[in-house]
């Protein structure tokens, strides 16, 4: 088994003129839960058709299981679990239809975790889909991806129109599916507290580029939010160094920074002067200031919506 | 798989009764409508346009739906390969395409059994065209995936492959050509073999893994796609060129006719419109002097000898003659059908004749008749009345069912249908036959191989004829003779349009044998008599346009040809692919080979380079401000990489922690 599950190499795509997925590289190691975190239209779909072989690269390569993904073959498929965003599943068919069309197709076939999974939803096996809610569609889908046993799951926004409970439910049995520790899972979602949950690994795109590939516990330990009382506007106030995002809540300016050392300290002390201080910082808090770079995160009836300030 | 399987059935499945209902209306409305001598062609006709209608129909509801992104990505992300996956869906996609079609047509070809030769003269026989037509049209079903498949714009050229499904099973109309086997299953299968490219192109379409991206490079992985489109693009530039011909050409056509004048010598007269004489050239020896003046008159009696020929039609029954209350068929197995309409009942079968004479409808038939004669004096019929004949006569009473004569390859039988009878007038070998052209009296006049014998008739008996002359010619598939007697009669080897002629005069006795070259300018004013137009050339490849001319030449010298607008437009079509190719982003070589296509294909051409090839996408290189594509890894003018991303300062990489995670493994 390779050590290296996913792996992308200036992997680039455009759609037109536009460039979607830029110079994207990135490896994810086997027994892994990646989380990939982005906007939406950052680019994050589009990395993960690429990487499943249904969409071609402009540019760059990429490899799933030691594969090229442009050279997929139905073995290699049959290794990998992908959940489409969208939870697609054909309408027309029942529960249990669905199951067998799957079934026919993937040689390590669970029945028994796919009854458990959507016995868990509340689904009953001869259930048409398209009669079903979007949350027990959702739960079909990833009882369709989870019981073909796959060494590698590719989950896209699995959690979209699930209830709480079956949010946590899905956490559950992403780590299940990791007890034996040869797994790996790349999971896309906008959901934060779920990412934190359940991934060692985060990814996170920013109009098209990856400005994360770490591990969680060593993007919490470097990135860093300072507070202090400020009447600058955030897109006002002067260049720090390795500032992420500012923001202000009430009156006081908040400031998201990497890797603080003496010299952003200092830039930072410069505008706070003595009301500086350092807050706990939070993974949502500190994905987000990424993500905020390319869009506001102020209340849509904010006048000026450019009244944060990324540098 | 059977998962798959069963999934496709119920997919495909639900849309055959609509096949089933489409073919069958509008086929009880043919055969409703349409005279048992056009049931073939008809039936053809509409299974076609409904092959047309269903097989795309089916294959867009089948297969667009799961083109959507989603429902892709569901269907090929599975441990089944895409092309097993692809034969499935035709397996089914074709079974109930055929079965739509066919079960319709099967319907109907048990009916015509069912109701042939009893009450009509049809048979299932004449269902064969539109099941060939059935098979064919398997190209639009594979058309119509390929267009589902295709990234390309609805607006743009996404339905091009539509038009070589149209052009591809046209070619299956050769079914119904009154052609030998030799030369109409050639085009059948031709038309057979463009379903097969069509449903190869269709594969590449669905199957496209990404390592298959659109062909950057004139060879490419597959190149069946890239023929579909060009076939396409031709086909539709020539339709679009072509359509302004008819309201632009305003041709009329010179025709040569063979005549005599006064001294049986043969004239040569060309004829606008059929009427007019255009020129009038005697077809006299090269040795004598030509004629001051040319009286045309009668030097005796002319006959335009015609082939007996097989039915050309192999599926339907030929009207050959109403006869009162009768009508006389034959069928295309060499047999001939005597119906009589009765009151109340309508048409039923009364007899039927054979080489061997008349059986009723429910006995054994004998033996076929292997040639007839197409032509008489009356009309394009086998059957004629030789009373008819005989203009310097008192017209005499003339019984529709019994005084009628049939031209066979072995001679002349006079019918009787009341009595069932059938009376040999004359038996000996015929491959010719020809009744007088103008009035004369009651003669005809028999080829069999290199011998010609005039027959006369004996007395007022319309039956009986008695040899007049016998003499030996050197002719081959027919001509004209002008007769007066034994000894004074003219032969010409040939028809109109052609260069040399064999002339045999006989007068007084003595025979004369020469051949006749026909002025190279009389030979040139054939045919179309204005120019083509312009269009015409502007719209047609280059390549058929001089390769139909250097085989006509070979024949014929008669056509004249402007080769301007030929040339105007493989320059224009030159220029457009340069353009087209430059915007697609071809190499240098890909850019020649097109170029090179453009000038022997036309206009075509280009529009299917735009088809074929995607958009490039440049950018400025930032080594040498070229634009640089996009897709290439490095610069193709200075070879640099592309330029890392500028750093914000604030990214966040641990690829060393990765490699020692991969490391410990």
């Amino acid at each position: 088994m390779s050590s290296i599950a996913i792996s992308a190499n200036n992997l680039t795509r455009y759609f037109g003129n536009t460039p979607v997925v830029r110079q994207v590289s990135f490896d994810i190691p086997t027994g892994t839960v990646t989380g990939l975190l982005g906007l939406n239209g950052a680019g994050k779909s589009t990395l993960i058709k690429m990487l499943m072989g249904l969409l071609a690269p402009t540019r760059g390569s990429c490899s799933v299981l030691g594969v090229d993904s442009t050279l997929l073959t139905p073995s290699t498929r049959a290794r990998i679990g992908y959940t489409i965003e969208g939870h697609f599943a054909y309408g027309r068919m029942t529960v249990r239809e669905s199951e067998q069309f799957q079934s026919d197709s993937f040689p390590n076939w669970n029945p028994t975790l796919f009854q458990n999974t959507i016995e868990r939803f509340g689904i009953r096996p001869t259930a048409r889909i398209r009669t079903l809610s979007r949350g027990q569609r959702a739960g079909v889908s990833i009882a369709l991806t989870l019981s073909s046993d796959p060494e590698l799951l590719i989950l896209d926004d699995p959690a979209l129109g699930l209830d709480p409970v079956s949010r946590r439910a899905l956490n559950e049995t992403i780590l299940e599916f990791m007890e034996g520790g040869e797994r790996t899972v790349l999971l896309s979602s906008h959901l934060l507290d779920d990412i934190e949950r359940v991934t060692d690994r985060v990814l996170v795109m920013v109009d098209g580029r990856i400005l994360v590939n770490s591990s969680v516990s060593a993007f919490l330990e470097r990135v860093s939010i300072w507070t202090c009382d400020s009447s600058d506007e955030p897109r006002h106030i002067p260049c720090v160094p390795g500032l992420i995002h500012a923001y202000r809540t009430g009156r006081r300016l908040a400031l998201v920074v990497v890797d603080v050392d003496r010299e952003s300290e200092a830039a930072m002390a410069r505008i706070g002067g003595s009301t500086l201080t350092r807050s706990d910082s939070s993974f949502d808090e500190s994905v987000i200031a990424y993500l905020s770079r390319s869009r506001s995160s102020q209340s849509f009836l904010t006048k000026n919506a450019a009244a944060t300030a990324t540098l | 798989m059977n998962a798959l399987l069963r999934k496709e059935i119920r997919d495909a499945v639900r849309w055959l009764p609509l096949g089933v209902v489409l073919l069958g209306v509008v086929l009880t409305y043919v055969c409703r409508s349409t005279d048992a001598p056009q049931l073939s062609t008809q039936l053809f006709t509409v299974t076609w346009f409904s092959t047309m209608l269903y097989g795309l129909f089916l294959s867009l509801v089948t297969f667009l739906p799961d083109e959507r992104e989603a429902a892709r990505a569901f269907l090929i992300q599975r441990g089944v390969a895409p092309e097993q996956i692809l034969r499935t869906r035709i397996l089914v996609g074709l079974a109930v395409y055929g079965l739509g079609m066919f079960i319709p047509l099967g319907i109907l070809a048990a009916y015509l059994a069912a109701i042939g030769p009893e009450h009509s003269p049809v048979s299932s026989w004449q269902v064969v065209p539109a099941l060939a037509a059935v098979v064919a049209g398997s190209i639009f079903y594979f058309a119509g995936i390929v267009i589902s498949c295709r990234s390309a714009s609805w607006f743009g050229t996404r339905l091009l492959p539509l038009a070589a499904a149209v052009g591809g099973s046209f070619l299956s109309i050769s079914i119904l050509a009154g052609a030998s086997l030799w030369v109409t299953m050639p085009f059948y299968i031709l038309s057979c073999i463009s379903s097969l490219l069509m449903a190869f192109a269709a594969r590449h379409a669905f199957v496209r893994m990404p390592s298959q991206v659109s062909p950057a490079r004139f060879i490419s992985e597959s190149l069946v796609l890239p023929f579909i489109l060009l076939a396409s693009s031709l086909l539709v530039v020539g339709a679009l060129g072509l359509l302004p011909i008819n309201f632009v050409s305003q041709s009329t056509y010179r025709y040569a006719f063979t005549e005599f004048d006064k001294d049986g010598m043969p004239i040569y007269v060309v004829r606008e419109r059929g009427v007019e004489a255009f020129e009038t050239i005697p077809m006299i020896d090269p040795a004598e002097s030509p004629p001051e003046h040319i009286e045309i008159a009668e030097f005796g009696t002319p006959f335009m000898l015609g082939l007996l020929a097989e039915s050309l039609n192999r599926f339907d029954p030929t009207r050959l003659q109403v006869m009162g209350d009768r009508q006389v068929f034959l069928e295309p197995s060499g047999y001939l059908l005597v119906y009589r309409m009765n009151q109340g009942i309508g048409l039923r079968i009364e007899s039927v004749v054979s080489a061997d004479g008349f059986s009723l409808p429910n006995e054994p038939r004998g033996k076929p008749f292997q040639k007839i004669s197409l032509v008489s004096r009356i009309s394009f019929s086998p059957i004629a009345n030789l009373n008819f004949a005989r203009p310097n006569s008192a017209p005499q009473p003339s019984n529709e069912a019994t005084d009628w004569q049939l031209v066979t390859n072995e001679g002349i039988w006079k019918l009787d249908l009341e009595k069932r009878t059938m009376e040999s007038v004359l038996k000996e070998s015929i491959d010719l036959f020809a009744f007088p052209s103008v009035g004369g009296d009651a003669k005809i006049v028999i080829q069999s191989g290199d011998s010609l014998r005039v027959y006369k008739r004996d007395g007022d008996e319309s039956s009986k004829f008695s040899i007049e002359s016998s003499f030996q010619i050197a002719a081959k598939a027919g001509g004209f003779l002008c007769y007066r007697d034994n000894d004074n009669w003219t032969y010409i080897d040939g028809y109109g349009k052609q260069e040399v002629f064999n002339v045999t005069r006989t007068l007084a006795g003595k025979t004369h044998e020469y051949a006749f070259s026909l002025p190279a300018e009389a030979f040139k004013s054939l045919g179309r008599v204005r120019e083509e137009s312009p269009f015409i050339f502007a719209a047609l490849p280059a390549l058929l346009t001089v390769g139909s001319l250097l085989l006509l030449q070979s024949f014929s010298t008669f056509n004249q040809f402007e080769f301007a607008p030929l040339f105007l437009q493989m320059l224009a079509s030159i220029v457009l692919t340069i353009y087209a190719t430059h915007r697609r982003g071809l190499g240098m070589r890909s850019t020649v080979v097109w170029c090179l296509l453009a000038g022997l294909l036309g206009l075509g051409v280009p529009l299917a380079v735009i088809a074929i090839y995607p958009v490039v996408v440049y950018e400025t290189c930032t080594a040498c401000t070229k634009r640089r594509r996009v897709e290439h890894a490095n610069c193709e003018y200075c070879g640099a990489e592309w330029d890392t991303l500028p750093t914000e300062g604030i990214e966040i990489v641990e690829s060393e922690t990765v490699k020692k995670l991969a490391a410990v493994g």
